[in-house]
């Protein structure tokens, strides 16, 4: 029986400069998101959301994190969220950053789910990134191969090749 | 399922800067945007009270595709925002005025309690927007507020400012609430005013925003989209009689389909309006496609 009920918030990175890389971890989501929830809902609001709140994933290339919390503590979360605009960047400054909430799950899988078809939808974009036509039909190609993968690439047990 | 808008960008001279806040919205998922001009009605002498509208940003087909992907279109609107203050200022927005009913959507924001009765009350304007960056000048009032939600005028709560500083956040929380208790979260747009493309927020944010100022999540989440069209749906009433009958000027341009230009009624002959509404069967809602083709 499951003792806790979650909630998944899945959030994509949006930074002022455009890198192909930033040095960002969990560590650093999860004080950013504590910080500015406790700047806007006080004592309170940090001691309802610090148990069951953590950084569950996140990705440094495509940018995506995923930041679970208590279900009854949802909305704390959300509303905060907007409030973020920086992030430390590990050298002691400031990367001018911020969250945007892509969708809300109930569980890991769900949101994992989601967020294949998400990506999925958005590899097309790639192709104006393309300079010659050589690489455009290469990506083209790329694109159509893995669009076709039915199968759940997370489901264990079930290997695609 | 009704398209995100953000209604207040400020136009400026700086034209990468405004090219960079449409760009962050298009990629965020907005796909309307009105250019906001905020202006102070008659301040000098000779010169025209009200600019003309800002020109449409020019978009590259790149930035466009995502959009495009998805079978959406992006729209580009203008806004003329006029700060009142004394009676004057008021009557330099009449609406048939040749700067002012060039503007897309026309917001007013009174500095004092008389000029909120008035517009709340008799001023032709589809948005009221109140400068919640500080102690709001005047108490709000049931009445007022309650006669401009039958009027169909929607209230503004712009949440850039709560963004970037945290004395603002406290300002703009506190009055947004205030507001929220008269109108019970109906009638509120939720726009940005953003003066950088990293203070915009995505619409589910600025929705969540909203629950944060008092609504529920149904009514944020329309404060973004459907009240939004509501607005646009008011301006457009704003130009033709009684929100029943418009007069449309038919040009044939290519063959099948005809284009439409809209004539304000100010230039109109009274004559062809009274003529015009004979032929209308009565309950025919006003044209307000653009492009009609032919049976």
């Amino acid at each position: 029986m499951v003792r806790f009920k979650h909630r998944y918030v899945l959030a994509e990175l949006i930074f002022g400069k455009d890198l192909l890389i930033y040095n960002i971890t969990q560590r650093v989501v999860y004080a950013a998101v504590r910080d500015i929830i406790e700047q806007l809902h006080g004592r309170y609001g940090i001691g309802l959301i610090t148990p069951g709140l953590s950084v569950k994933y996140i990705n440094e290339y495509t940018r995506m994190v995923m930041v679970r919390c208590r279900r009854e503590n949802l909305k704390l979360l959300t509303s905060a969220i907007p409030f973020i605009k920086h992030l430390p960047d590990g050298k002691g400054g400031q990367l001018p950053c911020f969250l945007r909430t892509l969708h809300v799950g109930g569980s890991i899988r769900a949101c994992q789910k989601w967020l294949v078809q998400h990506n999925r939808q958005v590899l097309p974009t790639l192709l104006l990134r393309c300079t010659s036509k050589e690489e455009k039909s290469r990506m083209r190609k790329s694109i159509f191969n893995s669009t076709l993968v039915k199968e759940e690439p997370w489901n264990e047990g079930k290997d695609d090749t | 399922m009704a398209r995100f808008c953000d209604f207040n960008v400020p136009y400026s001279e700086n034209t990468e800067n405004l090219h960079q806040i449409v760009e962050m919205a298009i990629k965020l998922g907005y796909e309307s945007v009105a250019l906001n001009c905020c202006v102070t009605p008659g301040t000098k002498k000779g010169q025209a009270a009200v600019p003309s509208p800002p020109k449409p940003v020019e978009l590259s087909q790149a930035t466009l595709a995502p959009l495009m992907a998805q079978r959406k279109t992006f729209q580009q609107l203008t806004r003329l925002t006029a700060i009142i203050e004394t009676n004057e200022q008021k009557y330099k927005l009449n609406p048939n005025n040749p700067p002012v009913n060039t503007y897309d959507i026309l917001a007013v924001q009174p500095l004092n309690m008389k000029m909120f009765e008035a517009a709340c009350h008799d001023l032709e304007v589809d948005i009221i927007s109140l400068d919640m960056t500080q102690k709001l000048p005047f108490l709000l009032k049931l009445t007022p507020i309650k006669r401009a939600i039958a009027r169909g005028i929607r209230f503004e709560i712009v949440y850039a400012p709560a963004i970037r500083d945290s004395t603002l956040r406290r300002y703009i929380i506190s009055n947004a609430t205030d507001l929220m208790t008269f109108c019970k979260g109906k009638n509120i747009i939720l726009s940005s005013q953003a003066e950088k493309a990293i203070e915009l927020r995505g619409p589910h944010d600025v929705a969540n925003l909203g629950v944060l100022f008092g609504m529920n999540q149904a009514q944020a989440k329309d404060a973004v989209s459907v009240n939004c069209r509501a607005v646009l749906l008011h301006a457009e009433t704003r130009g033709s009689a009684v929100g029943v009958i418009s007069i449309e000027r038919i040009m044939k341009q290519t063959p099948g389909v005809i284009s439409v230009e809209r004539i304000p009624p100010a230039s109109a002959d009274k004559r062809t309006l009274e003529k015009d509404s004979g032929e209308d069967p009565p309950g025919k809602k006003p044209k307000m496609t653009a492009q009609k083709k032919i049976k």
